[in-house]
């Protein structure tokens, strides 16, 4: 390494830039510098552990589940509830996704989907809403 | 990288420099590359502007192409350090991390 290059490598991208831009004649050596700067943050960025997320024990129940769930103390909304709020302010709650396999927010008031990705066109009021409430 | 990324038509005004463009591009490119980019119609060259066209079926020159980029880079470089001089702001940043 040229002692050019081991000075423009002590600054930073911006620096190095505005000195090719006044003097085109560095040009050359500041690309080389950019170049093997970037070889380098490739090189580390490889060399990093995969992230390891934590599992986060959830119980995931499914179709009508509301004697459990008054039981211990909470309750499942219905499709005739959550009509009659109409307006309310919506809140989103956190569910373990079984296909992704990952947490993800669902939104209560939206039309539910069995997590093949359709929903269904029409909701039944009389049916019970399907509820996935994680309880870790 | 795409073409849109490395293509850019850069027109010489007060505010970018020919001469300087000029002399970074002889500066960055070594003989060999310019007369591959000659031969590929990477460069076009008129007294009002330089046209980079890096990235194409014709021209799938990846070093090359990142040395467009890296010029463009400095053009636009140029561009803001004048305008800031002139007390005047350019609405886009420089993306310096390219």
């Amino acid at each position: 390494m040229s002692k050019e290059e081991d000075q423009l490598n002590n600054l930073s991208r911006e620096e190095r830039f505005k000195i090719a831009a006044s003097n085109p004649l560095l040009a050359g050596i500041v690309y080389r510098v950019n170049e093997a700067e970037n070889r380098r943050r490739t090189a580390e960025a490889q060399k990093k552990p995969p992230v390891v997320r934590p599992i986060i024990p959830t119980t995931v129940m499914q179709g009508d589940t509301r004697g459990l769930t008054q039981r211990q103390g909470l309750h499942t909304p219905t499709i005739q509830e959550i009509i009659a709020r109409g307006n309310a302010p919506r809140s989103t709650e956190v569910v373990f996704d079984t296909n992704s396999n990952s947490m993800r927010q669902i939104d209560p008031l939206a039309p539910y989907t069995d997590f093949s990705g359709n929903f269904p066109k029409t909701v039944d009021p009389l049916k019970p809403v399907l509820k996935i409430s994680h309880l870790g | 990288m795409t073409e849109k990324d490395t293509s850019a038509k850069i027109p010489f005004t007060n505010l970018v420099d020919r001469d300087k463009l000029t002399q970074a591009i002889l500066s960055t490119f070594s003989a060999e590359e310019l007369n591959t980019a000659t031969q590929n119609k990477v460069f076009s060259w008129s007294d009002n502007f330089v046209d980079f066209v890096a990235q194409s079926d014709k021209n799938p020159l990846g070093e090359i192409a990142r040395k467009v980029r890296f010029v463009k880079l400095l053009a636009e470089v140029q561009l803001h350090e004048n305008l800031d001089a002139q007390g005047k702001k350019l609405f886009f940043d420089v993306d310096f991390e390219k």
